[in-house]
């Protein structure tokens, strides 16, 4: 545990899946040699198998006693291999209509081998039975955990976590590319970087922090689902969301490593009765389904957050909503409210 | 063991069928996992229980030099030949000589603070080996060591791996072990099986040392 | 509040972080791209003279205390876009064809080798056809001031054609136009959170408004509601408080039956029906025409009539005014006229018409016989409406439909019986443009100069004045319309209906009787015989059926991609007759591909550009030239430059000089500088720099406003509307606090609408519509295009990508499956034995295209889902699903000689069909029908040696 952490609220209820948070990291850190099949952001849609696929059964973390867990080192597969595409064949050899852009698995050798998985394959599958479908979007990153695993497990001792904000930091001089923290993250939120031979994952933007700029992922998110802070700040929106108002709940709280992403659970509109009525009484998201992704606790938080939508709806006001409407988009995150745009950071000439 | 003085030239001691190996002496170096209380992490302890690492049981090592150069032959039984990896979750293969760099330098752990190892890693992926310096778990530095080289073959099962480093200290990173004809040390071995998924501390070694003592 | 602080032990790694956020320069960006409303302002880094990443700039203020700001407006193909500058798909060098057209084979070759050719086919085009041979398709692709001005400058100078945009893109809303008179209401976004309750109904903003989404969220923390009605419980269903599925086409009769319960619970606002709608005015029972001035005492044809309650007494309706005054108009009863000759007539209000049909076919029950949803679902959301702020939140899906001019029609009249237009937080929705008056003007005006530019804004002003001296009871805005009928029959902009007709091959099509509405009682080719008869389309019949067209500039857009009825139909009737297809633009599309050359355009940051704007925004977004365009790329208005000089050089050398076309003399022999005013516009920042001077000249932007200044702020506010029909058709002041919510000067100030009875109008007493029993709105079921097949084909923006702009582009191609996917129901699915990610073959009787599945619990059974955008190279023989649409349009929409029944460019007029195809799904054998042959060169990241790329 650090001194201070810096947190991040996900409002599910805003996000639309649209990737501008994946996108905006991939374009700021994961361009380089190396780090083409990774997306330290993701947003995955749920119920799914996730990125990677079938992350939630892959262990990691630890058990109710505090005892690390084994986990599953992911294959690229599993997460998605970054693709080739076939653009020159089809602009230029003279092939006509004969020859298609498609993907194709760079690790099949140069054979045409169909993907059969990417970071967000099973996008709007979803579950249920029509008209009663359900599915909801779910943006992952690196916890920033109290208690990381990956930190844990590390032989290297090359995972630190800092004091004064609580980021969790992989140092990259010192990872031999064991890749435990790989498998004793329960999110599976770490890469390996084939070129470097070494783990690579979020760094909470601290490049833009220190520069007083909210993440990459928080300040571009155009659904403003993002909130983001110090979680000891009283004045701040995540501290409220989460201590407060607690409405903001950790995704698999079991996994017991206290992440420090903290998710404002799924509406959704209700089901229908066999007779094609409104039913009020079922949730058309199973609620079986929600604890085992947030843990009991997202009973109370969903209460709270029909209560309190019910309030504006009467005509009142409720400070949550206002909380969740934010306002002034700069609220989100402070005080890391610099634009970047005003900043000057000269490149070092190479 | 004995690292006989042979009069041949570089390239043929890189070579694991030259006539030198034939004649050398063989020596049978017995190898156990190591322990798995002794990881460094309780993750690598949890993930490990149960799940077998280090299972070979024996390697067979020559070492010769010819004045100019020391030369290690390790040959041992490995169904899976595991080079460069082709996915994230595959590891090489590897095997590694260490000696201590002062007389009590504890082999498990791989040295303790002011009590230094030098270790020189092989990895199947790789050129050439590299040259670490250790002053014990987790406190490993690989350097790049142009000294040190290296030949490898696998085949019919078996690894054929000849590492081998200039006798001449000066240009040895630091924290390089000192040898020269008539030098007088130790030795232990690992091996990591990279189908095994072994790496780090999941390996076989040679739980005691080995006296090495270079002919002059 | 710089914070540096040590990573202790891992500074060289945090070294290493902190160096890559690191940069030379920072410009405004933005995409000037028609995915509507655009706009959004970024902040653009370069780095060793290469854009290496962008940004939302987050920099818009609060508007209205109370209202979120619209930060950080963008989206994730914004936010990837600098990555496409050297993408795969680039261009940029001239290219050739050697080979076929469509063949894959190309030479690189000079600038001036491509424009001489050009030029030359071009000038003998003219020569053999005349200049309405030469075909612009009208599509914004590119929204940009370089695209839209440069590209159609060239084209009008030369007096060749543009196909309606409208038409090419249908993003019309039909209906809200047969209503209004204008389909462009716009409210501001951030009005979206005034909304207490939103109608999301034939839109999926959570895919196509990817920045402003927000605003529904927050609408409904702040205590709204939001309803989706759809088939499919799209990604839009996810944050609503009830999903209505409804049966794919019948909108109609949901509406409709929701207006039936407004009527019979006496839940609908009398006042605001009597006020704003033709609901009261009376009817004719014997002919079932409105009651006329030239019935009654051979006035005017537009004078109606209501009957008042007050004196009892059947009064003229005032023309000039949405104000009753003393009047108390009947909604209900039978009365009496006298007509001209001393006849007596019956009459009844159209309220009461309508009253009688809801009652007899649209009972709540009735309703949810054919569409589906409960007859409770439509009792709960018509309560609501009827008492909150109600926004239907459209997209341009509901046109889009065979008949989605009636549905567009009832979802009006939901809106004018609950009272809800003309006030924040409620009405429909549409787009518009024009705001930006200086885009035009630096090349219409007489020089340049402020004083040109005044004398542009007096002219105008003048006509204007003399319009309304013509009818004093035109406003500003009905005044501008009617000029805009006129000024239609000058040739430009003209509708796509007979360019696809006589040389696209949809004759055939489209006179299919089976593949029409059964109500439909004539051939398609006699309507269409009979507005030409009637001159309904006088000046527009071209290019006509001895003109065919000969050379045709594809600018910044894809007409291979997007023509519903596929490019099938194209390459087959059109593409062999024309001599010359030249496609301008900065990535290789299918169009590009099957043309002569591709002339390689400058991108976003590479160009001095501004995106069109809009009231959704209320903003001119500027997007900066970040660094100098790679290799010979140029911006479209140094092409156009270059082209024109090339003209000019050729008509002079082949001593051809001077042609006619509609009476008008055209010379080549002075090309350049009439485009460039002797030179004065030479480059794209003096362009770019008077088109902001004269926006500030005529009002529209603030005094002062020029390049300089756009540069430092990066966007900047409008402050007037200023004259354009699409901006006056908002009907709203403009003020700096406030959200905008179109139509309040109907509401508030009870200005007419410019519709023929100056009403929003309910009932259309045309002919056709009378004989096809759609004056008032009805239901009708979608015919079946395609053939008699089970399952209905829908569609939509998708997710990924701004038409095709994305969809190549490696990076977001990872976002998704990165190849076409088929939304189909698992049940579908499976009745089939397909499984997911499976390729199949989906067929109609138009056509088949091979496909992979996405087996999704969110699809409708009996409903199959493609999202657009895919170029067709992405498909197996560059099949996309646009072939299998027919590319219906409706017969009656060449009506014509009827009030706002007339075309003017952007609005009435045949607009193609492409949703609720009939289509079946099969399984393909082999099951991978990819294979390629092995080791098939790979573009990965091995160099590429290309021609583009040389």
């Amino acid at each position: 545990m650090s001194e201070r952490q810096l947190a991040f609220v996900f409002d599910l209820n805003k996000c639309l899946g649209c990737q501008t948070c994946t996108i905006s990291c991939k374009t700021l850190w994961t361009d380089q040699p190396g780090m083409e099949y990774m997306w330290w952001n993701i947003v995955n849609t749920m119920p799914g198998r996730g990125t990677p696929r079938d992350r939630d059964e892959m262990g990691g973390g630890f058990d109710a006693e505090g005892r690390a867990r084994a986990g599953v080192l992911p294959s690229a597969k599993d997460f998605g291999e970054a693709w080739d595409f076939n653009y020159e064949e089809v602009f230029y050899e003279g092939k006509g209509q004969s020859a298609y852009l498609h993907p194709r698995n760079p690790s099949a050798d140069g054979k045409d081998e169909a993907p059969e998985w990417g970071p967000n394959w099973d996008e709007d599958q979803g579950a249920g039975e029509y008209p009663n479908s359900y599915y909801f979007y779910l943006p992952t990153i690196c916890m920033h955990c109290t208690e990381p695993a990956c930190l844990a497990a590390c032989p290297r001792t090359a995972i630190s976590k800092r004091e004064e904000d609580g980021i969790v930091l992989i140092d990259e001089d010192r990872c031999d590319g064991y890749r435990f923290c790989m498998e004793a993250c329960p999110y599976k939120r770490i890469y390996f970087n084939p070129d470097r031979f070494i783990s690579q994952k979020c760094v909470m933007c601290f490049a833009r922090l220190e520069e007083g700029v909210a993440p990459a992922c928080v300040r571009q998110c155009p659904g403003r689902v993002r909130h983001f802070g110090y979680l000891d700040d009283e004045e701040n929106d995540v501290f409220k969301l989460v201590k407060t108002w607690k409405v903001a709940i950790p995704l698999h709280p079991e996994f017991g490593t206290e992440p420090n992403v903290y998710y404002v659970p799924p509406l959704a509109p209700p089901r229908f009765d066999e007779n094609g009525e409104i039913d009020e009484e079922n949730p058309r998201i199973p609620m079986e389904y929600l604890r085992s992704l947030f843990g009991p606790a997202v009973d109370q938080a969903l209460a709270t957050l029909k209560l309190e939508m019910e309030k504006t709806r009467q005509g009142g006001k409720s400070e949550l909503m206002d909380i969740l409407i934010a306002y002034k988009w700069q609220n989100m995150f402070i005080p890391f409210v610099e634009d970047p745009g005003e900043l000057s950071r000269p490149a070092p000439k190479s | 063991m004995r690292v006989g003085r042979v009069d041949a030239k570089d390239e043929e001691l890189l070579s694991p069928d030259s006539k030198a190996w034939q004649e050398a002496p063989v020596n049978e170096v017995v190898l156990s996992p190591a322990p798995l209380e002794m990881q460094p992490t309780e993750y690598i302890r949890v993930a490990r229980n149960g799940r077998p690492y280090g299972v070979l049981s024996s390697m067979k090592v020559s070492a010769l030099h010819n004045g100019d150069s020391v030369f290690f032959h390790l040959i041992w039984q490995d169904g899976s030949e595991d080079g460069p990896i082709k996915d994230i979750n595959q590891f090489a293969d590897a095997a590694a000589v260490m000696f201590p760099m002062v007389e009590d330098a504890p082999l498990i752990g791989m040295g303790i603070k002011g009590k230094p190892v030098n270790v020189w890693l092989w990895r199947a992926d790789w050129e050439r080996p590299k040259n670490v310096a250790a002053e014990g778990m987790g406190t490993t530095v690989r350097r790049d060591d142009p000294a040190l080289s290296s030949a490898a073959r696998h085949a019919n099962g078996q690894w054929d791996l000849i590492v081998a480093r200039s006798l001449n200290g000066k240009r040895a990173p630091q924290g390089t072990v000192a040898l020269a004809p008539g030098t007088v040390t130790k030795i232990a071995f690992a091996v990591w099986q990279g189908s095994e998924q072994e790496r780090a501390g999941l390996k076989a070694f040679s739980p005691d040392w080995q006296e090495l003592e270079l002919d002059a | 509040m710089a914070r540096k602080s040590a990573f202790e032990k891992a500074e060289g790694t945090a070294e290493r972080y902190r160096n890559r956020w690191r940069w030379d320069s920072v410009t405004w960006g933005s995409h000037c791209v028609d995915c509507y409303p655009s706009n959004c302002p970024h902040r653009v880094f370069v780095r060793d003279g290469k854009v290496v990443r962008e940004e939302q700039a987050g920099t818009f203020p609060v508007i209205e205390q109370g209202v979120p700001d619209m930060n950080p407006a963008g989206c994730q193909k914004g936010a990837m876009w600098s990555q496409m500058l050297d993408g795969e798909d680039r261009v940029i060098y001239p290219m050739k064809r050697v080979g076929e057209r469509g063949s894959g084979k190309w030479e690189r070759v000079s600038w001036d080798d491509a424009l001489t050719d050009i030029a030359d086919k071009t000038i003998d085009a003219i020569q053999e056809y005349g200049s309405e041979s030469l075909v612009r398709i009208g599509e914004p692709a590119e929204g940009g001031t370089q695209v839209l001005v440069c590209a159609s400058m060239l084209v009008n100078v030369l007096g060749g054609i543009t196909t309606d945009v409208q038409a090419e893109i249908n993003d019309f809303s039909p209906g809200l136009y047969i209503t209004y008179g204008k389909f462009d209401p716009a409210a501001s976004v951030d009005d979206w959170f005034h909304s207490e309750l939103i109608l999301i109904w034939h839109c999926n903003p959570v895919y196509t408004n990817i920045p402003w989404y927000h605003y529904v969220a927050e609408a409904r923390y702040n205590g709204g509601e939001v309803v989706l009605f759809a088939p499919d419980y799209s990604p839009s269903a996810l944050h609503t408080d009830v999903f209505a599925s409804v049966r794919p086409g019948t909108d109609a009769a949901l509406a409709l039956g929701m207006c039936q319960i407004l009527i019979a619970e006496g839940l609908y606002h009398d006042d605001f029906v009597k006020e704003q709608t033709d609901l009261p005015l009376l009817v004719r029972t014997d002919n079932r025409h409105f009651l006329r001035a030239s019935d009654v005492d051979g006035g005017r044809d537009d004078q109606f009539y209501w009957y008042d309650k007050v004196t009892k007494s059947v009064v003229e309706a005032p023309r000039g005014t949405l104000a009753l005054g003393d009047v108390n108009p009947a909604l209900s009863g039978e009365f009496e006229a006298t007509l001209a000759d001393g006849s007596k007539v019956g009459v009844t209000p159209v309220f009461a018409l309508l009253r009688e049909t809801l009652d007899r076919d649209y009972t709540p029950e009735k309703a949810s016989e054919i569409c589906g949803v409960h007859p409770d679902v439509m009792r709960r959301v018509a309560r609501t409406a009827a008492r909150k702020r109600t926004r239907l939140l459209m997209g341009w899906n509901s046109g889009k439909y065979y008949h989605g001019d009636l549905m567009e029609r009832t979802m009006a009249l939901f809106l004018g019986l609950t009272g809800n237009w003309g006030r924040k937080g409620t009405g429909a929705r549409s787009w518009a443009v024009g705001w930006y008056e200086g885009m035009f003007a630096p090349l219409a005006k007489a020089k340049p100069g402020r004083q040109a530019a005044r004398d542009m804004q007096k002219m105008q002003k003048q006509f204007l004045a003399a319009m309304k001296a013509e009818d004093p009871t035109m406003t500003d805005e009905i005044a501008v319309v009617e000029q805009e009928y006129r000024n239609a029959r000058m040739g430009g902009m003209v509708p796509a209906v007979f360019f696809w007709y006589y040389h696209c091959g949809f004759r055939e099509r489209w006179n299919k009787a089976e593949w029409n509405d059964p109500t439909m009682k004539r051939t398609f080719d006699e309507y269409i015989e009979e507005g030409i008869e009637k001159g309904w389309w006088e000046g527009f019949r071209t290019p006509d059926e001895k003109t065919p067209p000969q050379v045709i500039f594809e600018i910044g857009s894809n007409v291979l991609r997007r023509t519903r009825g596929g490019q099938e139909l194209l390459l087959k009737e059109l593409w062999p007759n024309t001599k010359l297809i030249v496609t301008w633009d900065w990535r290789i599309s299918t169009t590009g591909l099957c043309s002569d050359y591709i002339l390689p355009a400058a991108q976003h940051y590479e160009k001095t550009n501004f995106c069109y704007q809009t009231p959704h925004i209320m903003n001119l977004t500027f997007s900066d030239k970040a660094v100098e365009p790679p290799g010979e790329a140029k911006s479209e208005w140094q092409i156009t430059l270059a082209l024109a000089k090339k003209i000019e050089e050729r008509a002079k050398a082949r001593g051809f000089t001077e042609y006619e076309t509609r009476g008008i003399t055209r010379r080549l022999d002075n090309l350049y500088n009439d485009l460039s005013k002797d030179g004065a516009y030479a480059e794209d920042e003096r362009l770019m720099d008077e088109m902001v001077r004269d926006s500030a000249t005529f009002g529209v932007l603030p005094k002062g406003t020029n390049l300089a200044t756009m540069r430092e702020k990066g966007f900047v506010r409008f402050t007037d509307w200023g004259v354009s029909s699409m901006t006056l058709a908002q009907a709203s002041e403009l003020k700096p606090d406030e959200a905008h919510a179109p139509f309040r000067n109907h509401t508030e100030k009870k200005e007419p609408f410019p519709t023929l009875t100056r009403r929003a109008q309910f009932y259309i007493d045309h002919d056709w519509f009378l004989e096809a029993g759609e004056e008032l709105p009805v239901h009708k079921e979608t015919p079946m295009q395609g053939g008699d097949y089970p399952l209905l084909l829908t569609s939509g923006h998708p997710r990924h990508s701004i038409h095709s702009m994305n969809m190549t582009s490696k990076l977001i191609l990872q976002t998704h499956r990165g190849h076409p996917s088929m939304f189909i129901s698992p049940e579908d699915a499976k009745a089939r034995k397909i499984k997911n990610n499976e390729t199949v073959r989906m067929y109609n009787d138009v056509s088949s295209i091979i496909i992979d599945t996405k087996v999704s619990a969110l699809v409708r059974p009996g409903q199959v889902i493609v999202y657009n955008g895919w170029e067709p190279y992405q498909f197996k023989d560059w099949k996309g699903s646009e072939n299998v649409e027919p590319g219906m349009v409706k017969w009656l929409h060449l009506a014509g000689g009827y009030g706002h029944l007339r075309y003017r460019s952007l609005h009435w007029q045949p607009v193609p069909i492409d949703r609720a195809i009939h289509v079946d799904v099969e399984k393909v054998k082999p099951k991978r029908i990819a294979k390629a042959k092995a080791g098939a060169k790979r573009s990965g990241s091995r160099k590429r040696k290309t021609l583009a790329r040389a």
